[in-house]
């Protein structure tokens, strides 16, 4: 099928053309085969990878809109394809970025040397509110904080940069490896001619990395993964995971605390449990210490983790460390623990909490995108450029009365890669969320979960806001 | 020459459900701090239902035990048992040396001072502190340590020691407004108004030794609840706004937070239950007292 | 997710059944099969229906509206789109359990019945719909013998799928000997179609005879292990999977649990061949195969903890 009226236009990166419209040299053969596909096999092709999606049940369902049904994140079938060196660059800067910033957390709750030696301002430490004071004192084991971590990247002409850490309950990696089995299946040539790297071994990575974190002296680890339950929009993730892992999927009420241990019910009575996968967020974990109304929680737990009976991955407390005015400092966090450069860049980030920050923002309301500190998943952020202007002067009384609650970024020209819209191929933004794990070594599957902004011109690709995924294909040469 | 005084201390808290309860859990914030002027010679925790109390440490430094009782039951009663030795060899200086404000004015903002120069959930300043500091024409004059005794005082001379206006989980808000409250209402709008100066203060929970008419047994009530500051070359020092005075011998001191949130005695999580009635006894003993030279 | 699809297996031959009656077979017998499931069920029409008692109450209310009831009405927790809801429901919470081929299985059925109406097979072929789907609900539970992991898991999913068809066809029996008793003899038709329900029309007239005679019949589907879904036979495998499961966490409630499934083995071996209250017999068993699933939950899911692993607590 053709690339018939595909723009490529020179202020976006295309994923998968030059300038001049031939297909860049590690796209040749992906391209290629898409060429020699007639339209009614492309059309076919999507169609299976949609109903993959539907017939494994990997869907969720909306509530409060449950009229709607159950749905899928749609899954494009075109792979975007990365050459192995860009990989191995991200790879490389990925894990300097984790290191950093375990070490920052370790630091943050102990010494705080970072801020003795006045590289971050306390207030920026202590005015974010996931800093939980509960951990102060404690370490984790290996120094992994952050055990499993979603870094959300984007390509812009001048390269990848990183746009945000996701180091509490990042999630989406069940959809990568989903996403990888559909499109593998339907572009099988394509697919061995190109020698792209494997990613279904991720759940033998993440066993081997929660198994590195048991606690001192149990060698053979009972490992459980805590769902907040099948209402969750993950629940299907979670699920898969339990399964990939071999580990008991459980509930706050399938565990029990005793005497500074953790237990959970299984037919045969209780079970010791070493290490807790845990997908609920710090604020519910544990009634005792944070939030007292939660039914998701085990009483106790936080306790059993203070005294070294559990571990719990990832640790609480890592929000103060994906905390959007935090963010601005990686690069100096990376060169104060690492003494290394920062091999990924960040995106320039004004801080409203400072004046100059704030001044800024408020003159260049109409070209940046002003995101809330405590803010995810694309919601309460104005996208200057295409703001009226009665929402930025909504938006600036928010942002005078709480400055501190707000950065601002430029918007960024995200790179686009050919889409099926509409059975034609159409350029659409895309980020891409690599996963990243953490025991005594760092460990990454080559690939991660391409997100896509797929309404025209749009570059909000949270899946919450109507956003879509890709595969990536990570080349092995 | 000073005193060195010798408490027994037994601390009962009953606890009934209304409802056979499956399961509970629960913190201990009992045992008194071994710190400063104070060392506790023994503590002893048991529990009916009978379970083991497992002990942590809080990021304050307190001591805590977590209880968890995995069967039904239908109360529970924790006893607690220490022997605490107190002296009280610091004196308050009725003025603090020149500088001291702007000694602590460079704690305000620091890392390690964070959590008590800042509003916790139960201090949140509110229209009615703000009210409550300009009719009283409470501001923070020449020197701290004058300044607190001040707010002490105008604190005692104007709230009614009223047990049952307010409860455990009362904010400033409401002792403000009716003028009635008990000794951890006083502490928490202490608080309140001496972070705003930028001094370093905490909570406080502990027990007091008062003197009955008999002049020896301590009153049912015993346990308590004051500030403490930090002051340039004092360290940290305690006021009891109750009582319109400073920490002493009589002030034992179970635990320190950013308010009663973070040290009360027991908070508990019941699994399948209701909330039950609490019945607390105190009794406190002075052993012997002695004077010692330091 | 054993039950719910065994029930959903079941209600779709009873639907199967009255859609064949429907083309040819006269109104009093078609009336007897709509009573036979809703007494069955324990339920009555959403419509309702006028006089409790009378074989025609049915002559109120549509073929039409019942069969949509029946199959496709989220609000009726028996419909077959309700059961295999629950049961998808069920499979999803526990889907790390479940073989690939039973999620298929289990969920392409679903799909196929939550995306069609009534009116898209009602005047074409209502019977060659009720026969593809109990096919797929017979590739499901035939995925599950040839897939599953032969872990605990296996012995639940057998547990729960015996004890369902033991509860199903104890009260389809009771059923059939209370409106014996309302309406006096029965037509042949509603004995024949009962067999049919038990996959036993064969074996009945192999060994007796093509002639109808309700005591046989009745001795056949409660008492013949080598009927696969005989009363008896369902109760014998679910004691042999409770034995397979062994001890739960306290060995008494376990005990208890196996010997409750052996009382209600003895009862249909030596109580109901001499008895003559029939209908207290089944009686019995509808209390027993209750009684038994509610213990089986005590026993290995809603325990009391007894003992901490390694500690001396209680």
């Amino acid at each position: 099928m053709e690339f018939k009226n595909y723009e490529i236009e020179p202020s976006f990166y295309d994923e998968m053309f030059n300038l001049d419209g031939s297909p860049r040299p590690h796209c040749v053969e992906v391209h290629s085969t898409l060429m020699e596909l007639t339209q009614l096999e492309i059309n076919t092709m999507q169609e299976r990878v949609t109903r993959s999606f539907y017939n494994e049940g990997i869907t969720f369902i909306v509530y409060g809109d449950e009229a709607a049904g159950e749905r899928i994140i749609p899954i494009d079938a075109v792979p975007r394809v990365l050459a192995n060196a860009e990989w191995r660059h991200i790879e490389t800067g990925l894990d300097q970025r984790l290191r950093a910033l375990n070490l920052f957390l370790e630091d943050v709750y102990n010494e705080a040397r970072i801020i003795a030696d006045g590289v971050i301002p306390t207030d920026v430490i202590r005015g974010c509110p996931q800093y939980r004071i509960e951990m102060r004192g404690l370490s984790a084991p290996y120094g992994a904080w952050v055990a499993i971590c979603g870094t959300d990247l984007v390509r812009t002409n001048d390269g990848f940069r990183v746009l945000e850490d996701n180091l509490r309950v990042p999630s989406g990696v069940s959809y990568m490896i989903a996403t990888r089995k559909a499109v593998k299946a339907n572009l099988r040539n394509a697919y061995r001619r190109s020698q792209v790297l494997d990613v279904e071994h991720y759940g033998q990575l993440l066993l081997r990395t929660l198994r590195d974190l048991a606690p001192p002296g149990i060698s053979d680890p009972t490992i459980a993964l805590l769902t907040p339950g099948v209402y969750n929009s993950a629940f299907y993730e979670h699920m898969f995971l339990a399964r990939e892992l071999g580990a008991e999927l459980v509930e706050g009420r399938d565990l029990i605390v005793n005497d500074g241990y953790v237990y959970m019910r299984t037919t045969r009575g209780l079970r010791r449990v070493d290490v807790i996968y845990r997908r609920v967020d710090d604020d519910y974990i544990d009634p005792l210490v944070f939030r007292p109304d939660s039914y998701l929680g085990v009483p106790g737990l936080l306790h059993a983790y203070r005294l070294g009976n559990v571990t719990l991955a990832n640790a609480p407390g890592t929000g103060v460390a994906d905390d959007k005015s935090v963010y601005a400092y990686v690069p100096d966090i990376i060169r104060y623990y690492l003494s290394e450069e920062p091999i990924l860049d960040n995106v320039k980030t004004n801080l409203c909490r400072q004046p100059e920050g704030l001044e800024y923002t408020l003159d260049n309301l109409e070209n940046l995108v002003v995101k809330q500190v405590g803010g995810s998943g694309g919601y309460g952020m104005l996208i200057g450029p295409h703001s009226t202007a009665d929402e930025r002067e909504n938006f600036a009384k928010d942002i005078r009365a709480n400055p501190a609650n707000y950065i601002s970024q430029p918007v960024l020209d995200l790179s686009r890669a050919p889409c099926l819209i509409d059975d034609q191929f159409e350029p659409r933004h895309v980020d891409l969320r690599p996963f990243i794990l953490r025991g005594d070594e760092t460990r990454i599957v080559p690939g991660g979960l391409c997100r896509i902004a797929l309404r025209k011109g749009s570059l909000v690709v949270n899946s919450s806001q109507g956003g879509g995924a890709k595969d990536i294909w990570v080349l092995a040469t | 020459m000073t005193e060195m005084v010798r408490y027994a201390i037994e601390h009962i808290s009953r606890f009934l459900y209304s409802k056979t309860v499956a399961r509970s859990a629960m913190w201990l914030c009992l045992q008194p701090r071994s710190d400063f002027d104070q060392h506790v010679r023994r503590f002893e925790a048991i529990t009916e239902p009978s379970v083991a109390l497992s002990p942590e440490t809080d990021s304050f430094g307190n001591n805590k035990h977590v209880i968890t009782i995995n069967f039904e039951h239908d109360s529970l009663v924790i006893t607690t048992r220490s022997e605490v030795e107190n002296i009280n060899a610091t004196r308050l200086p009725t003025a603090l040396g020149a500088g001291a404000w702007e000694e602590i004015e460079s704690w305000t903002n620091s890392f390690e001072h964070w959590d008590f120069t800042h509003e916790s959930a139960l201090t949140r300043n509110c229209p009615s502190l703000e009210n409550f500091v300009t009719r009283y024409r409470i501001g923070s004059g020449s020197d701290p340590v004058e300044s607190l005794l001040r707010l002490s005082d105008t604190l005692h001379r104007n709230f009614v020691y009223t047990p049952g206006a307010t409860t455990a989980d009362s904010t400033i808000q409401d002792i403000l407004e009716t003028k009635r409250g008990v000794c951890q209402d006083y502490a928490h709008v202490m608080i309140a108004i001496a972070r705003s100066w930028g001094i370093p203060t905490r909570y406080v929970s502990g027990y007091m030794h008062v003197t009955g008419i008999d002049g020896e047994q301590s009153t049912e009530s015993a346990t308590h609840a004051w500030v403490e500051c930090l002051l340039p070359d004092l360290g940290w020092f305690g006021f009891d706004p109750t009582n319109a005075g400073i920490a002493d011998e009589r002030h034992v001191r179970i635990a320190v937070g950013r308010d009663y949130l973070d040290v009360s005695p027991t908070r508990g999580v019941l699994i399948d239950g209701k909330p039950s009635t609490l019945e607390a006894t105190v009794k406190m003993e002075k052993m012997f007292s002695q004077a010692i030279a330091i | 997710m054993a039950r719910y699809m065994e029930r959903a297996g079941y209600m779709c031959r009873l639907l199967h059944l009255q859609s064949e009656a429907l083309v040819d077979r006269p109104v009093s017998e078609i009336q007897f099969g709509w009573r036979r499931i809703y007494t069955a069920i324990d339920r009555n029409p959403l419509g309702g229906v006028h006089a409790i008692g009378q074989i025609d109450d049915y002559n109120l209310v549509d073929a039409y509206f019942l069969t949509d009831e029946l199959t496709f009405v989220r609000e009726n927790p028996e419909s077959i789109l309700s059961c295999l809801e629950r049961g998808r429901e069920n499979a999803r919470q526990i889907r790390h359990c479940v073989s690939d081929q039973m999620w298929t299985a289990l969920n392409t059925e679903f799909l196929r019945i939550r995306d069609i109406k009534l009116t898209d097979i009602w005047l074409s072929s209502p019977g060659s719909f009720y026969a593809e789907l109990l096919a797929g609900i017979d590739r499901f539970s035939g995925v599950a013998t040839s897939t599953m992991y032969r872990d605990e898991g296996w012995h639940f999913f057998r547990v729960g799928q015996f004890i369902e068809r033991v509860q199903f066809s104890t009260s389809l029996l009771l059923t059939q000997l209370m409106l014996e008793m309302q309406h006096g003899e029965l037509a042949d038709a509603s004995w024949r179609s009962l067999l049919r329900i038990f996959h036993a029309s064969g074996a009945y007239d192999r060994t007796y005879s093509i002639e109808i005679q309700p005591k046989l019949i009745l001795d056949l589907l409660v008492t013949d292990r080598r009927i696969p879904e005989s009363l008896l036979r369902s109760v014998d495998r679910t004691t042999q999977e409770l034995s397979s499961l062994g001890d739960g966490p306290d060995p008494s409630t376990s005990g208890a649990l196996r010997r409750l499934a052996g009382r209600l083995g003895a009862l249909l071996r030596y109580d109901w061949p001499d008895r003559e209250d029939r209908e207290e017999v089944l009686r019995q068993v509808v209390k027993h195969s209750r009684q038994l699933h509610t213990l089986l939950s005590e026993t290995y899911f809603q325990y009391a903890i007894q003992g901490i692993p390694g500690s001396d607590m209680r």
